[in-house]
This record gives C-alpha cells, sequence and structure tokens, in this order.
C-alpha cells in the first residue's frame, strides 16, 4: 500500500485549521513540504533548530494560532529539552509530524521496533519515555489518525506525535 | 558613569510598553524575569524558565501570531549563545513586531554566582546580529542612551536587535554560609500558566 501524497497531508492540515508548518526540513516528508509551498495557504517558516520549532510552535497557539512541527527522528532526539519544558511541563498542545529517516525500504519490516538501525527504533521508545502519544503513518489508509492526533493534543493540552515511517512521493 | 543595570534598562522599558490593545508582549527570561515582574507586571509577560535559550523562538512564534501588536523579547547573552541560529530564523521571517533585546552582562547565574559566559568581554552581538540579517540594530552601554532611543524603537518596524551591555550585579551571589536555595514548584509549572494567561487575554 503506498504513502499518502504530500498534498493528502496537507488536506488533513487544512481540515485540522492549521495555520503554520514550523520546520526544520525533513527527508521523509519532502513531498509534503513540496504540497505546502505549491499551496503557499499555511504559512511555511523554517528554523535553525527544532527546539526553536518546537518552542516557536507553542508560541504561535499562545498568540492564537495552530502549528504543526515537521521534523525527523533525529530532530525530535535534538530538540527534546524545548518538547520537554514548553510542551510537557507547560502542558501545552502540539502537534508533531516526525519522518522515520533511515527506515530500511529494501528489506522493509513493518515493525520499526526490528530496524536494524537506532535511529529508528528508539523513536517510539522515547516517545512513550516523555509520554508523548503517537500514531504511525505506513499507507495513505492510516491518514485518519492525524485527525486522532490533533484531537487528543487539543483534548489534553498535550503535545501529539503522527510518525511517517515511509517517504512520502514526490510531486515533481 | 553609573553601572547600567538591569534592572534600570528595564524600568525604562516598562514606561513606554504601552496599554490596552498597544501593550507590548514581554518574553523575559533568566535575570529579566524578575525585574520585568516588579516593574510592568502583566497578563502579556511570559517567562521563558526552565528554557534556556528558548525566549527569541517563543517570542517569534508570539510575534508571527500577533503581527499588529509589538513583541519585545528579553534575552540574555548566555541564553542567546545557545539558540544562536534564532538570529537567523528571526531575521528569515522577518516580523517588523518584534524587538529582540540581549542583555549583554558576561555571566550566567547573575548575582547568584556569576560564572562567565564563552567570549565574555569579546563578543559584539549587534555585530552578529546585523550579519544574521537583521535590518535595524544598536549597542547601547549607558541607560541614558537606550532610554532616550526607546520611543523610536517601539515605533520602528523591526525586526529590531539591541544589544545592552550592562553590569552584572554581584552583592548576593552565593557562599558556604548562604548556597543556593531549593528551587520552588512555580519555576516549574510558571511558563505554562503564564502562556494560557496570555493566550486568554490576547483572544479575549
Amino acid at each position: 500500500m503506498a504513502m499518502p501524497t504530500g498534498e493528502a497531508v496537507l488536506n488533513k492540515m487544512k481540515e485540522n485549521n492549521v495555520t503554520h508548518a514550523v520546520t526544520v526540513p525533513d527527508w521523509i516528508q519532502i513531498g509534503l513540504h513540496q504540497a505546502l509551498v505549491a499551496d503557499g495557504k499555511i504559512e511555511l517558516v523554517p528554523f535553525c533548530t527544532e527546539d526553536e520549532a518546537i518552542t516557536a510552535g507553542v508560541g504561535l497557539h499562545i498568540g492564537g494560532k495552530r502549528a504543526v512541527v515537521v521534523v525527523q527522528n533525529q530532530g525530535l532526539y535534538a530538540g527534546l529539552n524545548a518538547l520537554r519544558a514548553i510542551g510537557l511541563d507547560s502542558g501545552m498542545p502540539l502537534v508533531l509530524f516526525i519522518g522515520q529517516f533511515g527506515r530500511e525500504i529494501a528489506e522493509f519490516t513493518p515493525d520499526p521496533a526490528k530496524s536494524q538501525r537506532r535511529v529508528v527504533r528508539i523513536l517510539e521508545p522515547v516517545l512513550d519515555a516523555v509520554e508523548v502519544p503517537h500514531w504511525r503513518i505506513e499507507s495513505a489508509e492510516d491518514l485518519g489518525v492525524i485527525d486522532a492526533a490533533f484531537d487528543r493534543a487539543y483534548r489534553d493540552s498535550w503535545p501529539a506525535a503522527v510518525i511517517f515511517g515511509q517517504n512520502l512521493p514526490l510531486q515533481h | 558613569m553609573a553601572d547600567f543595570l538591569c534592572k534600570d534598562a528595564i524600568a525604562a522599558l516598562a514606561e513606554h510598553r504601552g496599554s490596552g490593545a498597544d501593550e507590548a508582549i514581554v518574553v523575559a527570561t533568566m535575570t529579566s524575569i524578575l525585574w520585568i515582574n516588579q516593574a510592568s507586571p502583566s497578563p502579556l509577560n511570559i517567562s521563558c524558565v526552565p528554557l534556556m535559550g528558548g525566549a527569541s523562538a517563543l517570542g517569534l512564534g508570539l510575534a508571527l501570531a500577533q503581527p499588529d501588536r509589538k513583541v519585545v523579547v528579553l534575552d540574555g547573552d548566555g541564553s542567546l549563545l545557545m539558540q544562536l541560529g534564532s538570529l537567523v530564523s528571526i531575521a528569515g521571517a522577518g516580523p517588523k513586531n518584534l524587538m529582540h533585546v540581549v542583555f549583554n552582562n558576561g555571566v550566567w547565574f547573575e548575582n547568584m554566582v556569576n560564572l562567565p559566559v564563552p567570549g565574555t568581554g569579546q563578543t559584539d552581538y549587534a555585530a552578529i546580529a546585523s550579519a544574521a540579517g537583521f535590518p535595524v540594530t544598536h549597542r547601547f552601554d549607558g541607560v541614558r542612551g537606550w532610554t532616550e532611543a526607546l520611543p523610536d524603537l517601539l515605533a520602528t518596524d523591526g525586526p529590531i536587535f539591541v544589544e545592552l551591555v550592562v553590569t552584572p550585579e554581584s552583592h548576593n551571589v552565593w557562599n558556604h554560609n548562604a548556597p543556593q536555595p531549593d528551587l520552588p514548584e512555580a519555576q516549574f509549572t510558571r511558563m505554562g500558566n503564564e502562556g494560557r494567561r496570555m493566550r486568554e487575554t490576547l483572544l479575549s
């Protein structure tokens, strides 16, 4: 089953009233980046570090907007202290889109816990350790988990993560 | 020349931050948290703590969300150094309503232990901001220049970067008989509580 297109993910963002995408760009989600640039309806704000993107995402929420943080697994690891402080300790809603950079494609295993690569294998355990609920997107059929992540984040005023397991198809 | 202290610089800012729909949002971190909340308590103050280095990005997020309201970030030199790239992020986003103030006191833990930050006395933060792409940068080493410039600075389109070269206070540093105190619970919850209060104020 194919991964969803960037446009399909973008439409889910619009359905969930996202105004800004704050990002250190992600290899896995390049198809989404392309869709965001082509569409231009959601403001795309690039940052130098994931700490900044996460912190600014909550600043946007406090100011009345709704941001999604678009990063890869390495970025989540790099930004953990900001997520701890302004997401968890502060109890703020924030949805993160995280790409599983390094996931084996040629010898694909459905369970990322069985990946040979630590950068892939530890993502869900790290999210569990910091008490961030997470959902996987492994095919277009999984797109509905984006709604679930937004519902949980804004119901509980808490971060939530959507994990993209394989590359989103490129537009061009 | 009299010492230029952080608290005096913030007292001057408090005189000019405006009121009502024109009241500036203030994002403070480290030493400046105490002084802004003494000089100008407001639901539009938020303390970036414990998240050293986060004030600039928090201010950028608020500035993008509230483009019609001035946002002032009260940052420290040690804090900025932890997220120096945020100068490039801010310059790239280009919010006209953001003024990023950095207190160059040369120390971490001002008036607690005063440990030197890297490059103390050598680093020109205004020059770094200018090179990062800030269209307006200033550097003041006395309260008079800062106070006189404030009205124009707050009325000028940004993003603006201001370096204030201040003297660290040192009359109350920790010692063997007066060690560091336990941290109150509020230190770990205030950013969220102040953020919710600010959001409610802004959206009401």
